[in-house]
């Protein structure tokens, strides 16, 4: 294929991947986000899978079989784990700012600067190979496909080599994707976008070859498989042979496991660039899946990769490139060509992006800031300066990996590459899962444990590899360091028998946490270590609660930590910033001497931009510190903490106080009301049975007290004294009924009813009375009224009391009653219409109380008890009904009450 | 509570598919057979390895739902 159109494709390429990211940060600035997504997330993650699971997998799958996929079964088995692990590191990272894993450890310790740089070196040692092997895969992916038949010449220097250039264009772009701003978050969307984007290309191109491989050119997986059993060399690889395979499989698992944590781009993408630990829920499953596909196809590419190409006339790591040239498609090609560039470009990108934050913030600058005269001669330039050291980083971090690659990666392949560099970052595990979960790891620890890791993985790991490229003896591996047989690099204190890289990580790993338990446990903690300490292992404990306690006592001048913001992010913004904070917190900002949370909190921002030590620094230049005793840090953060929680139970306690308080004074306002009821219908009752009384005694005395009375006359009182007698009696029955049925005793005796039968009936007890008054009454039933369940003399007895009130108050001779039946909307409604003088309209709905009438005595003669509606209104309550009345004065009123048919 | 709870789950989970994953269990598979025409030990290894993501989709679908539910 014509290198003019692949460099085209690949110049294009990055040009796409330009405008995507410069499209994400374009919405994010927009505030729609794409990046703020879990998909986006899975995705980034992804940013894993390089140049060596793209090429190397295929390689190391013909010479080991199922063994390279133990590097992605590790990180799947960290995931539910992460839940736990990744999410409490990413709330630390928060709450303190924390923006690499130089920064975080040497947060945890202390704010050390020393630990800073050591976990930056080693990073930078342990990751330069990798990167030197990203270079190595792109260009040499590039001469395969330009020059497939062509021996690979890699002899040149620079100039008029292709990987030179390479390196040149990726230095440029990752310059223009990672120092564009300078943040105290350190978050990069637009590159996380990109990467993305990238994790996507590799996936689908992968998938690509593996299904032409799989279905094109064989037939099936079982095909290649029932083909490479042929082979005695793929056959063997089918099953794990030594004890050497099964361990050197359970040290991979661990040291991926790891690997996917502690990689510098891994942690960056995980913790720094996360923006919603939520987004965890999802990546959980999708991550491991991308795994997953990404490696489905690997062994079918390389046992097809070896029944193509006998006698390993191509070199395995190859493969994925080679099949689809050989069978002449350029399409494929082309598109393979681009995901393992993009599996190269997104590790190389992300990868150099977090060394050179670590190299400015914990190596650059804490060394510059230490003297005071350089302070000050840079003193508001500080913000390009931070840039310029990071660009230049980029540069030199570039250009060591291109040397590295020409001088010592040339000699290997891209896995055993690979592996050794997650053999370096391993070295991080004791200190950072100790340090979030083991409040007593302290300084000294970490440090001898990391430096004892380190060196022990340099001696096992690198050195081996520096003597295949001649910088050292062969006899130091075949005798040992001076001839001491127990100091063999690849067989150290007489281990034998295990793969290289299972013996480096277990010799390290475990001198490494020997060294930091037995040390901090033989150490003691300064103050602000120790307070470090509380707050990393309690993370979410204290951040639900307070943003983050401060803790820092001194006399420091607002002016100079305004100023000293300022350097870094511009006097406007610094200024509004502050004014922000200040508001929030109710901070006065007038005060000359600077208040302790806003010396915390511009610590924090600071940290943000310069790294957690470089901070610390600077802030004590300003200020006066005083020493807080690890006594007082654990009051100050319980006290914060305790102070909360106790001001939460009171606040809860006092709104159940108000609560119970209202109710109370509703039930005491409900008790007075009945109270006052039962006097009042007491004396009314009293009063009513009074009137009666009184006219039955003076008839009796008139008769008594006149023998000689006319016979007619004292009939007629006689009479008199009967008819009132009955009134009592009536009257004393409706009291013991009302009382039936306001304390719940009357029972209604249910039975299937017709409401016509009903009114009927009540319209024959009353017709006698009407009569006498020569009053009409009509009665207009509906054609159709359902039967229904209810208590038929009850219903009698509202009807008749509401028809004999319609007697009652109709003039004689002109009167007209109508009763009305009609069924609607599952209620049967029955009306009582009168023309008598009806009732005004203040008094329609008191009507239905007890004894109302009553109270207006003075107005009105009574005509009956007073309790005939009241009664009625508790008989149609019994049946779920409801009374009421429409009327106007003059022209008579209408009582209806309707009852709901079940 | 049910924070500790998802935290137990997951980490019984991830300590069980550990032990899935190697040995002593891998060497139950580790024999030369095929199944449907794929070595047995490769069979094995993908298909845990698809039960496992399954196995935290679930479970992780299933706290999000009620964590929808809750709010």
């Amino acid at each position: 294929m014509n290198s003019v159109v692949l460099i085209l494709t690949s110049l294009l390429y990055l040009v796409f991947l330009f405008g995507v990211a410069y499209w994400a940060e374009q919405r994010s600035a927009k505030g729609k986000s794409i990046v703020n997504n879990p998909y986006i997330y899975a995705l980034s993650l992804a940013v894993y899978c390089t140049a060596w699971t793209f090429y190397g997998s295929v390689g190391r799958a013909v010479t080991n079989g199922i063994e390279f996929i133990s590097v992605y079964i590790g990180p799947s088995l960290m995931m539910p784990l992460w839940w736990i692990v990744l999410r409490k590191i990413i709330r630390i990272c928060k709450v303190q700012r924390i923006t690499s894993i130089a920064d975080f450890i040497s947060s945890r310790y202390g704010k050390n600067a020393t630990l800073g740089v050591i976990v930056t070196i080693i990073c930078i040692l342990g990751i330069l190979p990798y990167i030197a092997i990203q270079l190595k895969a792109i260009s040499n992916s590039f001469l395969i496909v330009t020059q497939p038949d062509g021996e690979i010449n890699t002899q040149h220097f620079f100039i008029g080599d292709l990987a030179f250039y390479i390196t040149i264009v990726l230095s440029i772009f990752t310059i223009i994707f990672g120092t564009r701003t300078i943040d105290s978050t350190e978050r990069h969307e637009g590159m996380v976008a990109a990467i993305a984007a990238e994790s996507i290309i590799k996936l689908v191109s992968f998938l690509l070859v593996g299904i032409f491989v799989s279905y094109f050119i064989f037939d099936g997986i079982s095909d290649i498989f029932q083909k490479a059993s042929h082979i005695p060399a793929l056959q063997k690889v089918f099953v794990f042979h030594s004890e050497q395979d099964t361990a050197g499989w359970f040290w991979h698992l661990l040291l991926s496991m790891m690997a996917i944590m502690f990689l510098p781009r891994q942690f960056q993408v995980s913790v720094i660039e996360n923006v919603d630990e939520k987004h965890l829920n999802k990546a959980l499953w999708l991550f491991p899946l991308y795994l997953l596909l990404i490696n489905f196809f690997v062994i079918p590419i390389a046992m097809g990769g070896v029944l193509l190409f006998p006698n390993h006339a191509i070199n395995s790591d190859e493969y994925v490139l080679a099949i689809p040239l050989k069978f002449n498609q350029p399409f494929i090609t082309l598109f393979t060509y681009i995901g393992g560039f993009s599996a190269g470009t997104s590790m190389i990108i992300v990868e150099t992006i977090a060394l050179s934050v670590m190299i400015s913030n914990n190596l650059v600058m804490p060394a510059l800031l230490k003297s005071a005269s350089l302070q000050e001669k840079l003193a508001g330039n500080f913000s390009l300066l931070v840039k310029t050291i990071r660009r230049t980083s980029i540069v030199l971090i570039l250009l060591m990996a291109y040397l590295y690659y020409k001088t010592i990666a040339e000699h290997y392949s891209l896995v055993s590459n690979g592996m050794v560099s997650f053999a370096a970052v391993s070295q991080f595990g004791p200190a950072i899962i100790g340090g979030i979960f083991w409040k007593n790891g302290t300084q000294k620890g970490a440090l001898i444990g990391l430096l004892v890791g380190v060196f022990i993985w340099f001696y096992t790991l690198v050195l081996p590899s520096m003597v295949g490229a001649g910088f050292f003896p062969q006899s130091i591996i075949d005798q040992g360091f001076m001839g001491f047989s127990a100091l063999k690099p690849l067989a150290l204190f007489g281990l034998e028998g295990m793969d290289s890289i299972s013996h480096g990580l277990f010799w390290s790993l475990l001198l490494n946490i020997f060294c930091y338990v037995c040390f901090s446990l033989n150490s003691y903690q300064s103050s602000i270590e120790h307070n470090q300490a509380v707050i990393f292992v309690d993370i979410f404990e204290y951040s639900e609660q307070v943003e983050s306690p401060t803790i820092w006592r001194g006399t420091a001048y607002f002016s100079d930590i305004q100023l000293l913001l300022s350097n870094f992010l511009g006097e406007k913004r610094a200024e509004k910033i502050l004014k922000l904070y200040a508001q929030k917190h109710k901070i006065r900002l007038t005060s000359v001497i600077a208040e302790p949370q806003i010396v915390s909190y511009v610590e924090k921002l600071l940290a943000g931009i310069v790294g957690t030590a470089s901070a610390r620094i600077m802030i004590s230049s300003v200020s006066k510190e005083e020493k807080i005793s690890t006594e007082e840090v654990i009051s100050i953060l319980k006290s914060s903490q305790s102070l909360l929680s106790a001001n939460k139970e009171l606040k809860r306690k006092s709104i159940a106080l108000e609560k119970a308080t209202t109710e109370l004074k509703e039930a005491n306002e409900i008790l007075q009301k009945t109270d006052k009821l039962k006097d009042d219908f007491l004396s009314t009752v009293a009063h009513e049975i009074r009137t009666p009384l009184t006219s039955i005694r003076a008839l009796s005395e008139i008769v008594f007290d006149n023998p000689e009375m006319d016979l007619n006359e004292r009939e007629h009182f006689l009479g008199t004294v009967v008819k009132e007698s009955d009134r009592l009696s009536r009257l004393i029955n409706q009291v013991l009924d009302l009382e039936k049925y306001e304390s719940g005793k009357q029972k209604l005796i249910l039975e299937d009813i017709d409401i016509q039968e009903v009114v009927k009936d009540s319209i024959d007890a009353l017709y006698q009375q009407a009569k006498e008054k020569e009053i009409k009454v009509i009665f207009m039933p509906d054609r159709f009224t359902p039967r229904f369940e209810a208590d038929k003399d009850k219903l009698i007895q509202v009807v008749v009391n509401l028809l004999s009130n319609a007697i009652k108050y109709c003039e004689p001779q002109k009167g007209e009653i109508i009763l009305a039946t009609h069924y609607a909307e599952g209620c049967v409604y029955t009306s009582v219409h009168d023309n008598g003088a009806g009732i005004d309209k203040n008094f329609q709905r008191l009507i239905f109380d007890k004894f109302f009438q009553a109270e207006d005595q003075t107005i009105k003669k009574p005509k009956g008890s007073g309790l005939g509606l009241a009664i009625s209104k508790k008989i149609i309550a019994l049946h779920n009904g409801q009374i009421w009345v429409e009327s106007q004065v003059g022209k008579g009123s209408k009582f209806t009450f309707s009852i709901p048919v079940v | 509570m049910k924070e500790k709870l998802k935290n137990q789950k997951l980490l019984v989970l991830g300590i069980v598919f550990m032990i899935l994953f190697n040995f002593p269990i891998l060497s139950i598979v580790n024999h030369d057979t095929k199944i449907k025409g794929i070595p047995t030990l490769y069979f094995y290894v993908f298909t845990i390895w698809i039960l496992f993501i399954g196995i935290i989709y679930w479970s992780v679908r299933n706290e999000e739902q009620e964590i929808n539910k809750d709010e």
